[in-house]
């Protein structure tokens, strides 16, 4: 298989890449960088930038705002904003709940909220897992009963991301409980202020507080804003993980990565870290860039459609390969740093900072404890080897 | 029936954390002396048990079991074989007992900032009047937080090393206080024209002693990464037995059961290599012993932070949250896997024990 850029896919590039050194604010890059999660109103000033140029959306259709960018710009795009510490505005709203509107949305539901995620003032977040829910989706309990013009919503989220700012969530609930689990679902909006909604925050390990439990109580929803037909909730959200095929590649962070672990090396060696010990992470950094390259083509290859019926599978793999090397690119950061990342930094205050640690050590037990997670979220590395036994061997 | 005991008591730890304990409770550190736990570690003839090295890799075993936050390798294990090391007559009786009552704790300073695990300290002690003046920094001080003194490596003005007592309370020592992610407390300390007396040197020593005294605390940090993977592991296979999903017990899928497994062939080996550096221990032999010591550290970190992050990992969301004990496993392996050397420091020795 023979896939090289265009010329108009470098010309792309460049153009992506003078526009984010033109106009990324150092300090939204810098907090970035550090692997915290950015708060909305640090990120809202950077997607206003991306909406003045027209690229609000790269995973939208041009009809409703979207970039209208052919995947492989996409994933260009993706790329240049990982290098240059670019952050995600509203992964939920940009990458899930606005392309599901896109497709299976009413004209209505899309006037309403497709505008407002592009200028970066409607942040979304999705409810799927439940706490009886996790790899199995299908189970999930929460309810949603047709009252006159109004659906009545009861049920739980939780592992519920960026919840405490977002002002809607995309809830999958049950609509029919007499048919078998994935034939009951359906995608309705919920505003996060209505009555019967509380959010409580989790505490996580890593110290980054990102994900909820969402509490659900007789909640009153207009009828209009069940996406699509009643009961199409399973397939709206395996065209929502077909969307995402690469987006598990997280390449664009493990370039990110490959770029500043040779900075990190070369900074330690100036300050107590061995020749021996040196020459050690620059081979693991060596072979670290070997495996994201494969990654890389393995995108490439989903990209350029070659993929034919494995496809499901390659893109599983894609997923656990991701989740994998971000752990051990992080390994590494945390290995060169050595003692420095023993200290526990907040977004806050940074905290082990005030000590003297490097800057550069800020967020990096942050990232690796985080990137546990990828190996669990949006299906378990379980999950995801069940998928290529069954579409390739079953 | 150390163990027990020790299960027992410690079983509180957690719990403890969990309402809001800070870093360290001067009260916990007292029962534990109380129970003969920092004594066990002192010579007999200091007022000490006396015990063995299995007895102390025991109690350390529990207490990575149990999640303590007392910083027991740190003011314990080495402050005790550092002043038995260079301590001498009645200094040495009063330093051991108050530290073996309990009544007072000292932390171990011997790493600076921006020198990584090397021992020989460029923190000068010049002769000054009838005692010293110290000037440089320590970083990182683990159990340097509510500890009564320091146990400072310097370089004398003839360029040997000492090791020097001082209270955090002195004229010129300024700390910063941090928490580690392993909710333990450090500090990093600052000393800036320190002025002491001249009994505030406890004696002259060498990096190459300095080296075989942390030698005892490496093989304890190993024992505490072991007891925190075998408790990871059980709680792992009792989730699994009661999370269901696919309308049965998770407990159920070969796969998981496989990588539950891998985790305990991880673990055991470990426990292995402990006993092999055990043996070395009680056999002598210098060079040996160094080697035997850095290829456990070498073989348990490794391996310790996969097997704890495996364990995250089978739990789903549940294991990442501070709610659940088990990601806190992960994140004491991500201290201890760095405390005392790092694996690359350790496989350097390992290939040249004598240097």
């Amino acid at each position: 298989m023979k896939l090289a850029l265009s010329t108009g896919d470098e010309a792309f590039r460049a153009e992506v890449r003078a526009f984010l050194a033109a106009e990324l604010p150092p300090e939204i890059a810098r907090r970035e960088a550090m692997g915290f999660h950015n708060k909305r109103a640090t990120v809202h000033p950077w997607q206003q930038k991306l909406y003045a140029r027209g690229w609000a959306a790269p995973n939208w259709p041009a009809e409703f705002g979207g970039a209208g960018w052919s995947p492989i710009q996409r994933y260009l795009f993706e790329l240049e904003c990982g290098l240059a510490n670019a952050p995600e505005y509203s992964l939920i709203a940009m990458s899930m709940a606005g392309p599901v509107l896109c497709r299976f949305g009413s004209p209505a539901l899309q006037r309403e909220f497709l505008e407002p995620m592009l200028k970066g003032d409607c942040w979304f977040c999705q409810g799927f897992s439940e706490p009886q829910a996790g790899s199995d989706l299908a189970s999930l309990r929460t309810r949603a009963v047709r009252d006159g013009d109004h659906y009545v919503i009861t049920g739980q989220k939780i592992w519920t991301t960026d919840a405490h700012m977002a002002d809607y969530m995309i809830c999958l609930a049950r609509t029919d409980a007499e048919v078998k689990p994935q034939a009951g679902l359906s995608m309705i909006i919920l505003p996060m202020d209505a009555p019967g909604v509380t959010v409580r925050p989790i505490d996580t390990i890593d110290g980054d507080a990102h994900v909820n439990e969402v509490f659900i109580e007789d909640v009153r929803v207009p009828a209009h804003y069940l996406i699509g037909e009643p009961n199409s909730g399973w397939a709206q959200a395996k065209f929502l993980l077909g969307h995402e095929r690469t987006h598990n590649a997280y390449l664009g962070m493990l370039r990110r990565y490959l770029g500043r672990i040779p900075q990190l090396i070369e900074g330690e060696a100036g300050r107590g870290l061995p020749e021996f010990q040196a020459g050690e992470y620059r081979r693991r950094h060596a072979r670290l860039a070997i495996d994201v390259d494969a990654l890389e083509w393995s995108v490439l290859r989903v990209l350029a459609g070659t993929e034919g019926p494995a496809l499901g599978a390659a893109a599983s793999a894609i997923s656990i390969r991701g989740a994998a090397y971000l752990l051990r690119a992080a390994d590494l950061e945390m290995a060169i740093l050595g003692p420095q990342v023993m200290p526990r930094f907040t977004p806050d205050d940074m905290g082990g900072l005030a000590a003297g640690a490097p800057p550069a050590a800020a967020g990096r037990t942050t990232q690796y404890l985080y990137w546990w997670a990828a190996t669990i979220f949006g299906g378990s590395d379980e999950i995801q080897r069940n998928i290529i036994w069954s579409t390739l061997f079953r | 029936m150390l163990r027990d005991g020790a299960r027992r008591y410690l079983a509180d730890d957690f719990a403890a954390r969990r309402r809001g304990g800070t870093a360290v409770d001067g009260a916990r550190w007292r029962g534990y002396a109380d129970l003969g736990w920092i004594a066990l570690l002192a010579p007999e003839d200091a007022g000490g048990l006396g015990g063995s090295i299995e007895d102390m890799l025991i109690l350390a075993e529990e207490m990575g079991r149990a999640l303590s936050f007392q910083p027991y390798v740190a003011s314990a294990i080495l402050a005790i074989g550092l002043v038995d090391l260079v301590a001498g007559g009645q200094q040495r009786l009063d330093l051991m007992g108050a530290m073996t009552s309990g009544e007072r704790r000292f932390a171990p300073a011997l790493y600076e900032p921006g020198r990584r695990y090397m021992l020989a300290p460029e923190l000068r002690a010049a002769a000054s009047g009838a005692g010293y003046r110290l000037s440089g920094a320590k970083a990182p001080v683990v159990g340097g937080a509510g500890a009564d003194a320091m146990l400072v490596s310097a370089r004398l003005d003839d360029g040997a090393a000492g090791l020097f007592l001082v209270p955090m309370d002195n004229a010129g020592v300024f700390a910063t206080h941090y928490v580690l992610i392993d909710d333990g407390g450090a500090i990093d300390a600052r000393f800036d024209q320190v002025d002491l007396g001249a009994d505030a040197l406890l004696g002259i020593t060498s990096v190459e002693a300095i080296d075989d005294i942390l030698d005892e605390a490496r093989l304890a940090q190993c024992a505490d990464a072991l007891g925190a993977l075998e408790r990871a592991i059980e709680i792992t296979a009792e989730y699994l037995k009661t999370r269901t999903q696919f309308g049965q017990p998770l407990a159920n899928f070969q796969a998981l059961q496989h990588s539950v497994v891998e985790m305990y062939i991880e673990a055991d080996s470990i426990r292995s290599s402990l006993y092999n550096a055990i043996a070395a221990f009680d056999r002598g032999g210098r060079a040996e012993r160094r080697r035997a010591v850095s290829s456990c550290w070498v073989k348990t970190f490794d391996a310790a932070k996969g097997v704890a992050g495996m364990a995250v990992h089978l739990h789903g969301g549940i294991g990442m949250t501070t709610e659940y004990p088990v990601g806190h496993y992960l994140r004491r392996i991500m201290v201890s896997e760095r405390s005392y050397g790092d694996v690359e420091h350790h496989l350097a020795r390992y290939m040249d024990p004598a240097g």
